[in-house]
């Protein structure tokens, strides 16, 4: 008896400390409700329609020695869908797991990449050679009923200001989710007075800091 | 033993015939370690020559009408010669002067206001330029699978993979690696070939006393930024780094541009401006400076002499690389578009 009592300890004990790998999810919100992109939002006296939000997410890490050094282009546009991934990171329930949004400085001077840092995605800056952290697009139509795109081309590519880091607990299924919140930029900016950001610099770097997740 | 002789005579001649075949490829020991690695590995320089089809096939711009090669033309040392701006597809023209594009492997920083940080990545911008090439990354790739050749081309080089920017950008910066000038008079000098005339070597001191600073040998550029006090021009407002560092400072400040191959890429300065490397001599001797204080590297005009202007040119005239020029390992690959229209003919 005390020995099946002893191995149904360890088991149990076991299953607890189990690593698995970590999956990232991530969720669109509103004033703290999940939101659809494909939902226009009301602020102030216009409307807001996105069409495309994309967002650099990876070298996450729950310990020095355990990191996953890749980056992963989260979000959505006409030709990109990415809202889940699974990440190679070794993790057990109740871990923290620190993210980075944005491109590190050195893998921003790393010349060409492969996968999700492919360029032909639309997140790099061309004439100033870094990754853009974060991308949002879309129209937005003021009380006139005159409609204009709207384009916020975020982060920077020199140190400080090419990522900004969060950290979120792992769930017991393994995973995190990682909530973004677009109040964040609609409370902040009226885009009447300013529509676009299409420039790396001190301006595109703040905008970015404001509107990133904050850890959980 | 009179056929001895014979021999022995038929030979030297022959030998006087046979210069010591030196690749351009090839680095000389008195240059500095290389910021891009070079391609020595065989699949890199396959990888290499695959950048060279592409450096030359106008299928990069949207209406396939522009190449590389449009503005940077190998018989100018990769520069687009007499055109103080490039233009590109529908006749656009552009805000800056084409450089002559080699020994891309030792600069730390790229373009005139350097915005590009690696080499691979410098082929996105007149890529998707809309007075360039007017394209993106997305469709070039998208034309690249329809291709059969760059397909078979893709599968020799990065076998199992699919197209990629990434593929299109490392075999064009692996191609532009190799492009390495280093056989001028200059150079022939420095390995020990060749003697300096005595006014080539007066001009050589003019130039170590004035000109090395900016212009250090044996690159003929420190690669760096600098404001040699060219006033603006009205019309373009190009105001340079500024636009990629947004510091007081950096206004007015251009990549400093090597000298070597001066001769293939006229016209000079970062919009073209001087026609001729007199109109440059004459800047420096004669040119208004201060257009923006405190950062003006150049902040007194050059004093040499008539003699030593003249000695100086003398001395620049050895800096000019017409092995390099002239090199067919870097002109137009006949071989890789002739290669696909036999196959082509074979199979219809």
């Amino acid at each position: 008896m005390k020995i099946l009592l002893g191995i149904w300890w360890c088991l149990l004990v076991g299953q607890a400390t189990a690593t698995d790998s970590l999956e990232v999810n991530l969720m669109w919100m509103y004033r703290n409700q999940p939101w659809d992109l494909q939902t226009p939002i009301v602020v102030r006296d216009y409307t807001v329609q996105f069409e495309r939000i994309l967002v650099y997410v990876g070298s996450l890490q729950s310990a020095p020695s355990n990191v996953d050094t890749a980056y992963y282009l989260l979000g959505t546009s006409e030709d990109w869908t990415k809202l889940h991934f699974k990440s190679p990171l070794q993790v057990h329930a109740g871990d923290r797991v620190e993210v980075h949004w944005g491109v590190d400085s050195l893998t921003q001077v790393s010349g060409a990449m492969h996968g999700d840092l492919d360029p032909q995605h639309g997140m790099y800056w061309a004439w100033q050679s870094g990754y853009i952290a974060v991308k949002m697009e879309g129209r937005y139509t003021d009380a006139t009923g005159k409609s204009k795109a709207f384009t916020f081309h975020l982060g920077g590519y020199r140190t400080p200001g090419c990522f900004a880091a969060s950290s979120y607990v792992v769930n017991e299924d393994h995973t995190i989710t990682l909530l973004w919140d677009v109040d964040a930029l609609l409370a902040q900016y009226d885009f009447r007075a300013k529509d676009h950001l299409m420039l790396p610099g001190n301006e595109a770097t703040q905008m970015f800091l404001d509107i990133i997740p904050h850890s959980d | 033993m009179r056929w001895l002789s014979h021999i022995v005579l038929a030979g030297a001649i022959g030998c006087a015939f046979v210069w010591p075949e030196e690749r351009c490829s090839e680095v000389p020991a008195y240059f500095p370690p290389t910021v891009f690695d070079l391609p020595t590995s065989v699949v890199d320089q396959q990888r290499a020559e695959l950048g060279r089809a592409l450096f030359y096939d106008p299928i990069l711009s949207l209406d396939s009408t522009i190449s590389c090669a449009s503005c940077h033309s190998p018989y100018h040392a990769f520069a687009h010669v007499d055109h103080a701006l490039s233009h590109g597809i529908g006749d656009s023209i552009g805000t800056r002067n084409a450089p002559g594009l080699f020994n891309l492997a030792w600069s730390k920083i790229l373009m005139w206001d350097g915005a590009i940080n690696h080499l691979d990545m410098q082929s996105i911008a007149p890529i998707t330029h809309p007075d360039e090439m007017g394209e993106s990354m997305a469709h070039v790739i998208q034309k690249l699978k329809r291709s059969k050749l760059y397909q078979d081309a893709l599968a020799s080089c990065w076998p199992g993979e699919e197209w990629e920017s990434y593929h299109v950008l490392r075999a064009l910066s692996l191609f532009q690696s190799t492009l390495i000038s280093q056989s001028a008079r200059y150079d022939a000098m420095r390995k020990g070939q060749v003697v300096f005339t005595p006014m080539e070597s007066k001009g050589y001191a003019v130039f170590q006393q004035h000109c090395n600073q900016c212009h250090r040998e044996p690159l003929f550029t420190t690669g760096e930024l600098s404001n040699n006090g060219l006033p603006m021009d009205t019309l373009l407002r190009d105001e340079g780094a500024y636009k990629v560092l947004l510091t007081p400072a950096s206004k007015g400040m251009f990549k400093i541009p090597t000298l070597r191959n001066w001769a293939f890429t006229k016209p000079y300065m970062h919009d073209g401006r001087f026609h001729r490397i007199q109109d440059v001599l004459a800047h420096y001797r004669n040119g208004t400076y201060n257009t923006w204080p405190s950062n003006v590297r150049m902040n007194a005009p050059l004093r040499i002499s008539e003699e030593e202007s003249v000695e100086l040119m003398a001395f620049l005239k050895t800096l000019n690389d017409s092995a390099f020029v002239f090199d067919p390992s870097h002109q137009f690959p006949k071989h890789f578009f002739d290669h696909a229209k036999e196959k082509q003919t074979k199979i219809d």
